[in-house]
């Protein structure tokens, strides 16, 4: 049922670029099926994953336990054949748990700097609201520059570099909730939710999922992956899609009944999460559509509503997106 | 351009910004009555104006309901006291000042903030009651411009920046523009006013009086104020031609010269006479005075539709002049002569009182000359009369006392007594007072005569000539009559004796300084902007709006009809506004515009796509529920998408999309 915009510009007569010539469509594909081997029932979630990833994005993932977030977490580094560190966040956990610490060698008699478990293409913060907040600074700026400073030194993490955080809803007792400013940092946040009937029946019925994921074979390396982050570069996004980006950015700013606008790099999150979902969908162009689909989850942490209630974040996305008209 | 935006009331309080706007608001919209009000009520409502602040910005408790009362009481009770009474122009400006005040006062909701800000769109209108100059309405207009601003910032809360917000209060008052010009022409005038102005509307104005006392005109010369401006039609006549006459004063008591009481038909000047010499053309642009005579250049040969003509050349308002307006008007430089009835000229020949034995012995020396009037004039150019504005007051025979005592005065002593000395002599003779001269606006191309030009002047009754002008004050200062009386105030204030100066030196004197020069040139340049802001928008009455009413097509406009025309301007103008936006909307984007036509379309159909739907979700909605039209739809969709979302462009394209939304057809189910 689904209309394939291809066969659509195949209609229409016109000579596309096509990128999927890379092979980039066929390998995303691929991508989201073996992930789905692992997460049953859950594509949407896994394809927002991956734009945020192949956005260049880092990913907060919050739900209750037992849902799969570090399992989601897991497989997507496996798949994408990247190097996985996972770090658990706790109430006495330090920056140089994190980032690591200087030892002294006596063979050399120099202190020598041994890399915390920061230093992986996919670094798995675990209840990273269970920190307090100078450990979560610590990893939060390492997010930001992509690099670490300890002891005078500054130290380049790898290329990709994603931090994919999972919390607990904030409500629960001993956390320490990310202050708006940190939460920016993530370009996406995602809730994962309760499987379906159908799903969950598979999930009981069948063999532990760590075992499915262990003989899981990486899909794609990081050199691929890397390209891949380019090619999501290329995707058109014309003059008609950010007039409705900027219409959507005007509306939180007026609205009454949010506590404050969106910033310009909430737009800019925006506009290459929809990339790389117009990618992951097989289209060398952004539609209104592809803003729609993933609004919720780059707008929903950043929204706040004015009357000071809690969080709700994904229906005030609903609502701005069913106030606002396509131009 | 302007962009629809829905608008979306604000669902909190505003912030300080929002509520320091509409404090400043209300400071311009007082400072525009300032100078009418009391100054304990000016301060007074900045008071008010001032505890709102603190409340605002720092955090000041609000004042209690029983304060909030007993300040209204007093309010009212002071305003009474002051004036009398709470109604009336002043009374009501007044108590409307402060209890806008009040009202920012007690301010809580959102809606005593734009209850706040309509109170002060009402407050500015309300200088219109007392000016209608070009600076009232400049300075009424920034007013609302201030107060708009802050509606806007009321209605966005989430603010725009300042710039922004002003940007936008402009583009929305300039989009008021043209209705403002529809109801400007269309709204009911109505002779007088359409409420009725309080009877303290009309302030008591100078100008001339009925009576001339040496003395009088005196009162008017240090007066800067506009009498009067006029436009020549062909070239300005010259200084010695510019009198303007108002009155003849005919009667006189010794002391002063008032209008003849009784109704004697001067009949050597009735209209129509025959005129001699070039006929002089103009227009006169007459302040209000509140009082019914009108002026006109000597010798006025016809009489404005709102006047009538009275003996002696004289025109008379039908009703009290209370308003400016203007006349266009012809007049001869001389009038043929027509004989002088003999009670005309026994009134005109009168002497109330005997002459003193040196007055007699001069009047009998003046008979015996070839020219007694001529005579006369002598006499006063070579004996030392001085002309000065500040002359020692008369007692007694006025006639002896001047002409031998003080021998100083100014127009009215030299006129009265010249006159005075014309009956002695046997030449009936009437006093003329009306203005003489007056400053040319190089500007705006017209004549401004001041209140300080007002002048009195003798007309003498020659035989074969009838009425003729004699000016005795051009024989003892002729820079009066030459140069006018600015100039000669001028000269005076510089200590020069009138008379007594050769010209280059009058010249230097008058030059002046260049920052004076500049100022009067600015001062001219003021003028003309705003005499031309009285012609062409304040002169626009009942009249003119008859006139234009009857271009439209009414001949009898009934004021049913009036309003009538108004609501259909006023409804055409903003479905013009509508139109024009909506257009610029669909040619910014053909694509677009096709696409709506299409989707048009499909909604008539009932599948109307959502405002927030993407073209692919329609897509898919028309094929779950029409599927008889995706194949027609798909390849506009699939076109449109290409289109607008792919940055591909090209004609053709574009014309394949018009063309396929052209041919497709959703008949409803």
């Amino acid at each position: 049922m689904l209309l394939h915009p291809n066969s659509l510009m195949m209609d229409a007569g016109t000579k596309k670029v096509d990128l999927a010539g890379h092979g980039a469509a066929a390998a995303l594909e691929q991508i989201v099926a073996q992930v789905e081997q692992v997460i049953l029932g859950k594509t949407d979630t896994i394809r927002l994953a991956l734009s945020c990833l192949l956005a260049r994005g880092h990913l907060l993932i919050e739900d209750i336990p037992g849902v799969g977030k570090t399992t989601l977490a897991h497989t997507l580094a496996k798949v994408l054949g990247l190097e996985f560190s996972r770090i658990q966040f706790t109430s006495d956990l330090l920056p140089a748990d994190i980032l690591g610490v200087s030892v002294y060698d006596t063979d050399t008699q120099s202190f020598r700097f041994h890399p915390g478990p920061i230093f992986a293409s996919v670094v798995l913060a675990d209840e990273i609201n269970r920190a307090t907040p100078k450990a979560q600074s610590a990893l939060l700026e390492a997010m930001e520059e992509h690099q670490v400073t300890a002891e005078g030194e500054t130290h380049t993490l790898p290329q990709p570099f994603f931090v994919i955080a999972t919390q607990n809803p904030r409500h629960q007792i001993g956390t320490f909730p990310l202050p708006e400013s940190q939460l920016d940092r993530f370009l996406m946040r995602l809730d994962i939710g309760f499987p379906n009937q159908e799903a969950e029946r598979k999930l009981l019925r069948a063999s532990d999922r760590r075992m499915v994921l262990a003989s899981l074979p990486p899909t794609i390396d990081a050199h691929r992956f890397t390209s891949l982050q380019r090619t999501v570069d290329q995707v058109v996004c014309s003059d008609a899609l950010l007039d409705y980006v900027q219409a959507l950015l005007n509306t939180t700013r007026e609205a009454g009944w949010l506590m404050y606008g969106l910033s310009p790099r909430a737009g800019l999150s925006l506009v290459r999460a929809a990339k790389a979902w117009a990618l992951l969908s097989a289209r060398e162009l952004v539609l209104p559509e592809d803003v729609q689909a993933v609004a919720p989850a780059v707008f929903g942490h950043r929204l706040q509503a004015a009357s000071g209630e809690g969080d709700e974040g994904n229906e005030m996305v609903e609502r701005l997106l069913r106030s606002v008209a396509i131009p | 351009m302007f962009e629809w935006r829905t608008y979306r009331p604000p669902d909190r309080a505003p912030d300080r910004h929002a509520a320091n706007g509409l404090l400043l608001s209300a400071l311009a919209a007082l400072a525009l009555h300032i100078q009418r009000l009391p100054l304990w009520l000016s301060l007074g409502v900045c008071g008010l104006v001032a505890s709102r602040y603190l409340v605002e910005n720092y955090g000041w408790r609000h004042p209690p309901r029983l304060i909030r009362w007993c300040l209204l009481l007093a309010a009212v009770i002071a305003v009474f006291n002051t004036y009398g009474t709470l109604l009336g122009r002043e009374a009501g400006i007044s108590l409307l000042a402060l209890l806008v005040g009040l009202k920012i006062l007690e301010i809580r909701s959102l809606r005593d903030y734009f209850v706040s800000v309509f109170l002060l769109y009402f407050l500015a209108l309300g200088a219109f009651l007392f000016s209608q100059s070009l600076l009232t309405a400049g300075l009424a207009m920034a007013v609302a411009v201030v107060t708009t601003a802050t509606l806007v910032r009321l209605s966005l809360p989430n603010a725009l920046p300042a710039s922004e917000g002003l940007r936008l209060t402009v583009a929305i008052l300039w989009r008021a523009v043209p209705i403002m010009l529809v109801m400007y022409l269309l709204f009911p005038r109505i002779q007088g006013s359409l409420w009725g102005l309080p009877a303290d509307a009309f302030d008591a104005r100078t100008g001339l009086s009925d009576t001339v006392t040496p003395g009088s005109i005196n009162e008017l010369s240090s007066s800067g104020e506009v009498a009067f401006r006029v436009d020549f039609t062909g070239p300005a006549p010259h200084p010695r031609q510019r009198y303007w006459r108002s009155l003849v004063l005919s009667h006189t008591d010794g002391t002063t010269w008032s209008r003849a009481r009784e109704a004697v038909t001067v009949n050597a000047d009735i209209w129509p006479y025959r005129g001699v010499g070039e006929p002089i053309d103009y227009t006169i642009d007459y302040e209000a005075t509140g009082r019914r005579w009108l002026v006109a250049m000597d010798v006025p040969a016809t009489v404005p539709a709102e006047a009538t003509a009275r003996p002696g050349f004289i025109l008379v308002a039908k009703r009290p002049v209370q308003k400016r307006f203007q006349y266009a008007m012809r007049s001869y430089p001389a009038h043929s002569a027509a004989p002088l009835a003999p009670a005309a000229r026994a009134l005109h020949l009168r002497t109330p009182r005997p002459m003193s034995r040196r007055v007699r012995a001069l009047v009998d020396a003046w008979q015996r000359e070839p020219d007694p009037v001529r005579a006369v004039l002598r006499y006063f150019h070579e004996q030392d009369f001085v002309y000065t504005l500040t002359p020692p007051l008369l007692r007694g025979d006025l006639l002896d006392e001047f002409l031998f005592e003080s021998r100083r005065g100014y127009c009215e002593h030299y006129a009265a007594t010249f006159a005075m000395l014309m009956r002695h002599l046997g030449f009936p003779s009437r006093l003329v007072v009306g203005y003489q001269g007056g400053e040319w606006n190089n500007a705006g191309g017209y004549l401004v005569v001041r209140q300080a030009d007002a002048h009195a002047w003798v007309e003498v009754w020659r035989k074969h000539r009838g009425w003729t002008r004699v000016d005795p004050t051009a024989a003892v200062a002729p820079e009066r009559i030459e140069l006018g009386m600015t100039a000669l105030q001028a000269l005076l204030a510089r200590g020069a004796l009138p008379g007594e100066l050769e010209p280059a030196a009058i010249r230097a004197l008058l030059e002046g300084r260049w920052l004076a020069r500049q100022w009067r040139r600015l001062g001219m340049y003021w003028d003309a902007v705003n005499t031309a802001w009285n012609r062409w928008v304040m002169a626009y009455g009942p009249e003119r709006q008859q006139r234009l009413l009857n271009s439209l097509g009414f001949d009898t406009p009934s004021w049913a009809q009036v309003v009538v025309t108004l609501v259909i301007g006023v409804a055409s103008l903003l479905l013009v506004l509508a139109a024009t936006l909506l257009w610029t909307r669909n040619r910014m984007d053909p694509v677009a515009a096709s696409y709506r036509r299409f989707c048009a379309k499909l909604g008539k159909s009932g599948l109307s796509r959502h405002a927030h739907e993407g073209p692919l979700d329609f897509y898919h909605r028309i094929l779950a529920a029409r599927p008889d039209l995706a194949a027609d739809s798909k390849p506009i969709i699939a076109l449109y998408v290409t289109l607008r979302y792919g940055n591909v462009a090209g004609e053709e394209l574009v014309d394949q999309l018009r063309g396929r939304v052209r041919r497709f057809k959703a008949a409803g189910q």
